[in-house]
């Protein structure tokens, strides 16, 4: 009977993908099976879609070579005219969109197994966490999905409509392949919002413990406060106490801290009580009163007629399962955190170093087009502003919303450590803080760090020097670029002017651009990087 | 009187007040409800008049930005965009993170609460560094400026540039000033903290030395100890209410007075290079002392925390006449705590803003002068 | 109550004097069922090897490749458990070797500064001539640093080695389990490096043109030498941390017993090694039965732990001067080369196969030395750290377990381990990432130059012609 409750109250994960999943099915980013995941939600290894996967995949190569072959003729004309890196670095940045999606299904492909435990293992935190009072909703997760896919859409369309229309010569059929240049970023993207959402579900769990670790606190703050209230005044009157403190910001706190500041407020009264203790001497005594008050009380309480006063806080043998077991929750949630990191790890690699590539590479070719120079035909979105802009931000979006939220993971994760401790500050027990400090030693260790492969870890100082590469990238290359064509505008007025010294000009020319390549390779050198 | 705020805090806050950058009323103020609407209404109605301020700079055929030359023109833009850009975080800060605000000096009251009045005279005791920094940084601008107006003879393009981004600049500086006063009020708080902890070592030092203390001596530093840790806890909120009310903004004042380095710099260079008397280049010197000052104020804070631990493990649990192993345990809770608390001022975990920072922000700016200044001069006035 | 937490009472040690092994360990036999096999098959004491059983046989190609270029001492073996210091003879032998090395290297020095090595540096063109000037340069400084490293570290050298042996001989009293393993990847390696310095030596020797002097056969096969006996000690080092890898994962493992494990208990302990202790508990997965030798167990991973970590530190005191050279090298070498390949492939119409296949032949080489390298540094220490997170998911309902607990936690909070370069960064995945940035940056800079170089020199010839 409780295992049939348990689970028909616990939903699984799962349930809240079905679009998502149904998506991805068709589009070739998952081969599990459909129908088992229709009926029990289960992700479960199917031939037949690792096929159609393949079979997917295949066409979407053929096809964006196709696309590139098809544009690609200007871009013969520009290998002759243009320089060789900016031809080379442009032939990389047409595939490396393919890479990465190629990286994705491969990875989906490898996964196909292992997926499916991980959101079984989600499930069983769920039970566990149902089973110390904690429900959890994931019902703001389908929301979250929906909000992404729409969005998603959104950012595709735009990007493809407003270049087709603007960019692409419409007027031969083979233009409507340019529709092909959208789907790596597609795929890739319905990819990440799978990994996207899992995690914000780990990071919604890792917050669930913490609500109920404050909850903890907050109940024995009432119920110490209803202990006191016996020998003093009931806890309803502490907000009638404007001499306490300001009757402003008593108003501003109650008008915008809500309901978690309540807490503190509470807390408040019961903490000045002992901070008006100042006096060394009488300090003592008046403290010794108080442990037999705050001891010897709870036990033997006879006014016991008000049940909603009721700390497990205050019963610590009781409350040892619970933290124990929450402990183990939180760190089952970091192994859940590990292995779904081991699952999207190359996936997460190549989607950082597209963004890095495409986010300088847009920059650069924008630059270049506002300079009226060719650039490569897959980049002409480039060639507005406009079109950059959104292509920037849903590249940086996605990017930067995976390594915040993995950033914001770790830090939910970190935050147990605070809350368990507020518990045993507030109970005040010595057999509390015994627990609470074993708990709290291994809390320490339990880390929850993402990374791609090993090489930087997701977090937000990651961020920090992407951003410094980014930008010192752009600056070399578009200085580089500058300095190109001031010089060949340079050697074209220097001929016109006297074609005879012409070879003279040439060899001063190089001489000048080696001491040059000297003076920045030394400078270079001797300037940390990054 | 408990509530109240001491006379430099109060005449400071209401200062920020004007500018728009605290949206709470203070204590004292009658009817905080209507004041509260009244504080954002001028906020967003400051934020709307400065944006339009520079919009019309960008956008109109006036001299605002440096006509004869390319390059000047694109200097001057970047800097009304960063500007544009830190008043647009400032303001929207201002007005959606009351919450923390509040918290914040919510905490602080709780905290601070002083018996008997103060004198004016150990007020600007206490907060010697903040002013310092506040009336530093205004004296020197205007030093820099009448020094500059005496030597240099006023053009159009000047005037009419100074006068419209010297308002957004001095916003910018007032807001980083702001960050220092509350970090200065963090500081104060962990500063006294550790003096207390450091006096209870020493009680504990010389019980254990003379041997000669009253009974329960162990219960009284184990109340006291547990009172230090409910109160590390509420500054390490306080703390946290810090971050997330300036989180945005730190990150873009930061970034504006960067910016205006970076690029006054670069043009101080072009100008030295190309012949063209500028002494504006001067004008960076508070910029340069802005960032510092509240790296500094930040540091200041950070190097408290191991300094407490450090006091915490000063206190003397075994010896003849107390040797409590609750007092042990509970030592041993705080410094978990302690460890599971860190004090680490960031803008939104971005970078650690220490002293280091400093190093990779001269660092950065000084990569990209290099690969700016390499190029630009070289070529073009070679051939041409 | 103990009177401070602090202290924890160690068991005395006769509690882990075990007459016979106890356990299986999960390396030799990974998938064999605990409860079929009787415990006193085991046997009652521990099949002693003999005596002419080499020690380090894993590593047995590489080490006599070392042994021979006088890298490393010639030990002697006193028991299967020891190695004793190099007899005289041998020592003689050794030092003699490195006599030859130094004497070479002055020669080779010597003859780069003379006209002598001219034949060799036929170069297109200047600055590649530098380059390549440099890279000997830094190529024989590696080298040399290297004989000197290993001619001081003699000592230490053979402690490491004793130590890992004592290890191994206390995890075999202890837990009946051979550590040995497949290091199959070293002789790969050797192979692999040999052949791609013959393979450069012929590229070489095609490339020059005219008749080469001795002293240029000399000079390249010397020069052939030191790469390969640099990237040898870099392929030792990393099976030397290998070796370090197999220990802490040993520990780990065995400590991964104790731990709750919620997804080990859900395949009804099937994944869970099995343990045939003395009294073979029926039902393993009862907490009692498997906390009854958490006490020795642990204090035994502790001082494992705290061998290994010395050992760990003791490898990287060894090799760390050389890794810094060594990463320095490779660096530059792998930046001239990336730059070189990028010419040739960008020169229109004029790509030499030769200088093609010899920068991907140096390409090769180095980026896998320092992808080994990286690979095995990233995993030893992720190892070596991971012992402090398992041991945090041990759930102990008795007290005194868990101020066990406590106290090694307590130790490993702040003692992040680390291998380093001489101190000046970690050694790790990381490290790889960062210097292919810095390639990546460095590339791009002298590309740029390059064609800038190009765009002038190109440029006016059309038109005057």
């Amino acid at each position: 009977m409780a295992q049939t409750e348990d689970t028909d109250t616990v939903q699984p994960l799962l349930q809240q993908f079905q679009q998502l999943f149904f998506i991805s099915k068709i589009a070739g980013i998952l081969p599990q099976d459909l129908e088992k995941f229709r009926s029990r939600n289960l992700m479960e290894k199917s031939r037949n879609g690792m096929l159609y996967m393949l079979g997917t995949l295949i066409l979407y190569v053929l096809l964006y070579n196709i696309l590139i072959y098809s544009f690609g003729e200007e871009d013969r004309t520009l290998k002759a005219s243009q320089s060789t890196l900016t031809f080379v670095i442009g032939l990389f940045l047409t595939y490396i969109g393919l890479i990465m999606m190629a990286t994705d299904q491969l990875t989906a492909l490898r996964n196909q197994g292992r997926i499916g435990e991980i959101y079984e293992r989600i499930r069983l935190v769920d039970e566990r966490l149902y089973k110390e009072k904690c429900v959890m909703d994931n019902s703001t997760i389908g929301r979250r999905i929906r909000i992404m896919l729409v969005m998603t859409v959104i950012f595709e369309l735009s990007i493809l409509l407003a270049t087709y229309l603007k960019l692409v010569d419409y007027s031969q059929w083979m233009s409507l392949l340019w529709v092909v240049s959208a789907i790596p970023t597609f795929i890739n993207t319905l990819d990440k919002i799978w990994f996207a959402v899992s995690l914000y579900a780990l990071k919604e769990r890792f917050e669930a413990i913490n609500a109920t670790l404050e909850e903890l606190v907050a109940t024995h703050e009432k119920y110490k406060l209803w202990l006191q209230g016996d020998q003093e005044t009931p806890p309803q009157l502490d907000s009638s106490q404007p001499p306490q403190y300001d009757s402003n910001l008593e108003y501003l706190y109650k008008e915008l801290g809500g309901l978690d500041m309540g807490s503190i407020g509470r807390n408040s009264v019961s903490g000045s009580g002992k901070n008006k203790v100042a006096p060394v001497a009488h300090s003592m005594n008046s403290f010794g009163e108080q442990i037999d008050a705050a001891t010897g009380k709870p036990p033997p309480n006879p006014l016991a007629s008000n049940m909603v006063h009721e700390s497990e806080l205050g019963n610590a043998a009781k409350v040892e399962d619970k933290l124990n077991n929450l402990c183990q929750v939180h760190d089952e949630i970091c192994e859940i955190g590990k292995a779904m990191n081991e699952l999207w790890s190359y996936p997460i690699l190549s989607l950082m170093a597209y963004g890095f590539l495409i986010f300088t590479a847009q920059l650069y070719f924008l630059y270049c087009a506002t300079q009226f120079q060719s650039i490569p035909s897959l980049f002409r979105s480039a060639k507005n502003p406009f079109i950059t802009v959104i292509v920037l931000s849903y590249t940086s979006g996605k990017c930067v919303y995976l390594i915040y939220l993995s950033w914001k993971t770790s830090q939910a994760s970190k935050r147990t450590g605070i809350s368990l401790h507020k518990c045993g500050v507030v109970a005040d027990d010595n057999l509390l803080y015994e627990i609470v400090n074993h708990l709290s030693l291994k809390l320490l260790n339990h880390s929850v760090d993402f990374s791609a492969c090993g090489f930087f870890t997701l977090d937000m100082e990651t961020l920090y020097g992407v951003s410094g590469g980014i930008t010192s990238y752009l600056i070399i290359l578009i200085q580089f670029n500058l300095a190109a064509q001031q010089a060949k505008e340079a050697i074209q007025t220097f001929n016109s002017l006297n074609d005879t010294a012409g070879l003279v000009g040439a060899a001063t020319d190089m001489d000048n651009g080696s001491s040059t390549l000297h003076d920045l390779v030394t400078t270079t050198m001797l300037t940390p990087t990054g | 009187m408990s509530g109240r705020l001491c006379r430099v805090l109060q005449f400071h806050l209401r200062l920020y007040q004007w500018l728009g950058f605290h949206g709470l009323p203070l204590p004292g103020d009658g009817n905080p409800c209507g004041m509260r609407k009244r504080l954002m209404a001028w906020s967003l109605l400051l934020l709307i008049s400065l944006s339009a301020l520079i919009a019309a700079c960008l956008t109109s055929g006036e001299e605002f930005l440096f006509l004869d030359d390319m390059f000047g023109r694109v200097n001057d833009a970047l800097k009304y965009v960063f500007a544009e850009l830190a008043i647009l975080a400032i303001y929207l800060e201002t007005l959606s993170s009351q919450r923390h605000l509040a918290n914040f000096w919510w905490l602080h009251s709780k905290l601070s609460r002083k018996v008997g009045v103060v004198s004016l005279r150990s007020e600007v005791q206490q907060f010697r560094r903040y002013l310092l920094t506040l009336y530093g940084m205004m004296l020197s601008e205007l030093v820099i400026y009448l020094g500059l107006w005496q030597v240099q003879p006023l053009s159009h393009h000047m005037l009419l540039f100074w006068s419209t981004y010297e308002p957004l600049v001095w916003l910018t500086y007032m807001r980083n000033v702001q960050f220092v006063l509350h970090l200065e009020l963090l500081r104060q708080q962990l500063a006294n903290l550790e003096r207390e902890l450091g006096l209870l070592a020493e009680y504990s030092r010389f019980a254990s030395e003379t041997g000669r203390s009253f009974p329960n001596f162990e219960v009284f530093l184990r109340r006291r100890l547990l009172q230090k840790q409910r109160l590390y806890c509420d500054i390490y909120d306080m703390f946290k209410c810090f971050q997330s009310a300036f989180k945005f903004s730190i990150l873009a004042v930061l970034l504006t007075i960067n910016i205006r380095i970076a690029v006054d710099c670069y043009f101080m260079y072009y100008s030295i290079y190309k012949n063209v008397p500028n002494l504006n280049s001067y004008l960076i010197v508070p910029a340069l002392l802005e960032i510092p000052a509240f790296i500094y104020a930040s540091q200041s804070c950070m190097v408290i925390l191991p300094r407490i631990a450090h006091q915490l493990h000063n206190i003397v649990t075994d010896s003849a006449c107390c040797s409590c192993p609750d007092l042990s345990l509970q030592i041993q809770n705080f410094s978990l705590q302690l460890l599971h608390q860190p004090v680490r001022i960031d803008c939104l975990g971005l970078t650690t803003l220490d002293c280091g920072l400093l190093t990779r922000i001269a660092c950065s700016v000084g990569t990209y002068m290099i690969y700016t200044i390499q190029f630009m001069p070289k070529f073009s006035p070679q051939y041409i | 109550m103990s009177p401070n937490t602090w202290v924890i009472e160690m068991p005395t040690q006769k509690a882990r004097a075990h007459p016979f092994p106890r356990r299986i360990s999960p390396y030799r036999t990974p998938s064999r069922d605990a409860f079929t096999r009787d415990p006193p098959a085991m046997g009652p004491s521990p099949p002693l090897k003999n005596h002419d059983h080499p020690v380090f046989e894993d590593i047995r190609t590489i080490m006599s490749v070392l042994k021979a270029s006088g890298l490393m001492p010639i030990y002697e073996q006193v028991s299967s458990y020891e190695v004793g210091p190099p007899t005289k003879t041998n020592e003689f032998y050794s030092f003699f070797v490195r006599g030859v090395v130094h004497a070479l290297t002055i020669f080779n020095i010597y003859s780069l500064f003379t006209p002598n090595s001219a034949q060799l540096f036929y170069s297109y063109r200047e600055t590649d001539n530098v380059n390549q000037w440099i890279e000997l340069l830094l190529c024989i400084l590696t080298y040399t640093l290297t004989v000197f490293v290993c001619a001081r570290n003699t000592k230490n050298m053979l402690r490491i080695m004793n130590e890992i042996l004592e290890l191994d001989e206390e995890v075999r009293r202890q837990f009946g389990a051979n550590l040995n393993q497949d290091f199959g990847f070293s002789v790969k390696f050797l192979v692999g490096i040999a052949a791609s310095q013959a393979y450069i030596i012929v590229l070489k020797i095609y490339a020059v043109q005219g008749v080469i002097t001795s002293t240029s056969y000399i000079l390249l096969a010397f020069y052939a030498i030191q790469n390969g006996l640099t990237a040898t000690y870099i392929v030792f080092a990393s099976a030397l941390l290998r070796i370090v890898y197999i220990r802490f994962h040993f520990i780990n493992q065995l400590l991964n017993g104790y731990t709750y494990g919620p997804q080990q208990k859900r395949k009804g302990g099937g994944r869970r090694r099995q343990r045939d202790n003395i009294n073979s508990y029926p039902n393993p997965n009862s907490n009692p039965a498997i906390m009854e030798h958490f006490p020795e167990d642990s204090l035994f991973i502790y001082r494992m732990h705290n061998k290994l970590l010395r050992i760990y530190k003791g490898i990287n005191d060894c090799c760390n001067l050389i890794l810094v050279s060594f990463l320095g090298y490779s660096f530059y070498t792998v930046t001239t080369n990336c730059y070189n390949l990028f010419v040739q492939i960008t020169a229109k119409g004029m790509v030499s196969p030769n200088i093609l296949q010899w920068c991907l032949a140096w390409l090769c080489l180095h980026v896998s030395l320092l992808a080994l390298l990286s690979r095995s540094c990233g995993l030893t220490t992720r190892e070596a750290n991971a012992t402090s997170q398992i041991l945090a998911r041990v759930y102990a309902k008795c007290r005194e377990y868990k101020n066990m607990i406590d106290k090694f936690l307590t130790k490993s909070i702040k003692q992040e381990v680390q291998f380093t370069a001489y101190g000046f960064f970690a050694i790790d995945n990381s490290t790889l990432f960062k210097i292919f940035s810095a390639v990546t940056t460095y590339l791009v800079i002298l590309i740029q130059f390059k064609q800038l170089e190009d765009s002038k020199v190109e440029d006016p010839v059309p038109e005057q012609t």
